[in-house]
């Protein structure tokens, strides 16, 4: 794997807290990297150091084997799309279109021009008069229009309906096809988007829980079902995040270490399933050692989550 | 160099406003003081004195459109991944594309106007008199310097704002009205305004209207970059 982006002992401190704690990782490239990580977990501030808004406190941020701060060549291969990106207040769609055009490289007019039509974006408009959706579909434009080698999308969905969320997947996975680059791209919605993920970086409280490809993950998450002793059984080999149990009957959220996994549950007498990749995130959230203990006497009845 | 070009057409996207505006503003305040003056009969009762401030609402103007743009164009522009200093060399090529503009303009009303004798009411709108040099490149300069400082002080409140936000505006009126002040109270103390008041008549308008604003926005530009190279969008 060659990295388009390294960060090597990473820690972000902003006035009273820390954003990012030693963080060491790699953004694969010309690969979709999935951002993933509940609210303030720090993932604006990992793609804000990525594009050189921000200096680490300590440690190195490298994009294509340079400091992105201030350092011309590498932004102009990059392109950061963010939820929150505040457009001039005068500025029609045109105007930003017209604008983005003129700073990257590798612009495509043609991709700019089919996405308006998509999105049904009206040209001639403010910006500022769009609905969230429709300013979010702007980014969404300029994001794939850019081509830029290296792409971070932050939430670019915001305010967007189904359709046009589906529309921007079919659109970002059809011209990485064509058009094969880094793209790292920060959500929440990890369940509609997972098959699109090649890599998956999980961070929470400003560390890095899970950092691997997105096939290796599918392979080693399982959710095993059956008698509580069996569960636990299995559970003793293997990593497990999450368990529920009820009247003797265990369900357990378990990433395996071991190739024969799968026969050996199957043997034990479990019931087994493949885990999404939103449930493992979940469950590895929850597991956290940061994460606060679940009040006991609350825990779900078995039923409830396995319907 | 052209990611430089780029942001100077972000900011200048909109002739309407970075033009139009400043001009029906001062245009405006042209219509009020040639009423003025054609209806009061000015030039009758203080001959030879025929000027107003009037002009002073374009610099302001100017002044204000910068801290606008610096304001919003920043984030949008490190947005499209253009370098703090791609920005400022955008912003600063904005500047100086400006003043000139303005300063050409200027300098021809200016040549109008001394040649209408004042738009027949003897008024000395477009090149206040102890401005009026008559000699077309210095007028250019006397009228665009200073326009050059009024942008760097509008570009220097909008880095502040994009730095440091409301709380460093409010700083920064703390701290100039402090340095005024104190300023005024050291004159006062060392009865140092005669002084001050024959050094100034001293100075030719030329060296006042031209090295007085070129001095400041060279430290302005200065004071300006430093303090945007760590501004977050």
């Amino acid at each position: 794997m060659t990295a388009a982006a390294t960060f090597a002992a990473v820690t972000m401190r902003f006035r009273g807290h820390t954003a990012l704690t030693d963080v060491t990782t790699a953004i694969p490239a010309d690969t979709i990297t999935g951002l993933l990580g509940r609210n303030g977990a720090g993932k604006t501030t990992m793609m804000q150091l990525l594009t050189g808004h921000r200096v680490p406190t300590s440690g190195s941020v490298q994009v294509l084997g340079q400091p992105p701060y201030e350092n011309g060549s590498v932004l102009s291969r990059l392109c950061f799309i963010k939820e929150s990106q505040r457009y001039p207040d005068q500025f029609r769609v045109c105007d930003a279109v017209s604008a983005a055009a003129s700073v990257y490289p590798q612009w495509d007019a043609q991709l700019a021009a089919q996405l308006l039509r998509d999105f049904e974006l009206p040209t001639k408009r403010p910006i500022k008069k769009l609905s969230r959706g429709m300013t979010s579909a702007v980014g969404i434009v300029l994001g794939l229009a850019s081509r830029a080698p290296i792409t971070l999308l932050d939430e670019p969905y915001l305010g967007l309906d189904a359709v046009a969320r589906q529309l921007f997947y079919d659109r970002l996975l059809a011209d990485y096809a064509e058009h094969p680059r880094t793209i790292v791209i920060s959500t929440h919605l990890i369940e509609e988007i997972s098959d699109l993920l090649e890599h998956v970086l999980l961070i929470d409280r400003g560390r890095v829980v899970l950092d691997a490809a997105a096939d290796a993950l599918r392979a080693t998450a399982v959710t095993v079902t059956g008698p509580a002793g069996q569960v636990a059984t299995f559970g003793a080999v293997h990593r497990v995040l999450h368990t529920e149990s009820l009247a003797g009957r265990a369900r357990a959220i378990v990433r395996v270490s071991t190739t024969g996994a799968h026969r050996d549950a199957v043997e034990l007498g479990l019931s087994v399933e493949p885990t999404g990749i939103q449930q493992l995130v979940v469950a590895m959230s929850l597991a956290s050692p940061h994460t606060p203990a679940e009040p006991t006497g609350t825990r779900i009845p078995l039923q409830e989550v396995s319907q | 160099m052209n990611r430089v070009v780029a942001v100077a057409r972000m900011q200048l996207a909109h002739p309407m406003i970075t033009y139009g505006l400043p001009a029906a503003i001062v245009s405006f305040s042209f219509a009020i003081n040639w009423t003025i003056w054609r209806l009061g009969d000015v030039a009758a009762h203080t001959p030879g004195d025929g000027s107003t401030g009037g002009l002073a609402s374009l610099y302001v103007t100017v002044l204000v459109f910068f801290v606008q743009t610096v304001a919003q164009v920043f984030s949008f522009a490190m947005g499209l991944s253009i370098s703090r200093r791609e920005f400022y060399a955008g912003t600063a090529v904005t500047a100086v594309l400006q003043s000139a503009v303005y300063g050409v303009a200027l300098t021809v009303l200016d040549a109008v106007e001394n040649a209408t004798n004042g738009w027949g009411v003897q008024l000395h709108f477009w090149a206040p008199a102890p401005l009026d040099v008559r000699n077309p490149l210095l007028q250019f300069l006397v009228l665009a310097m200073p326009m050059l400082a009024c942008a760097f002080i509008g570009v220097g409140i909008g880095v502040v704002f994009k730095r440091w936000g409301t709380l460093g505006l409010y700083a920064l009126t703390i701290v100039s009205l402090a340095t005024v002040g104190l300023a005024a109270v050291l004159a006062t103390w060392q009865d140092a305004w005669d002084d001050l008041g024959n050094w100034l008549l001293d100075q030719t308008a030329t060296s006042l209207a031209i090295a007085l604003p070129t001095g400041l926005t060279l430290v302005l530009a200065a004071l300006g970059f430093l303090a945007v190279r760590r501004a977050v969008p």
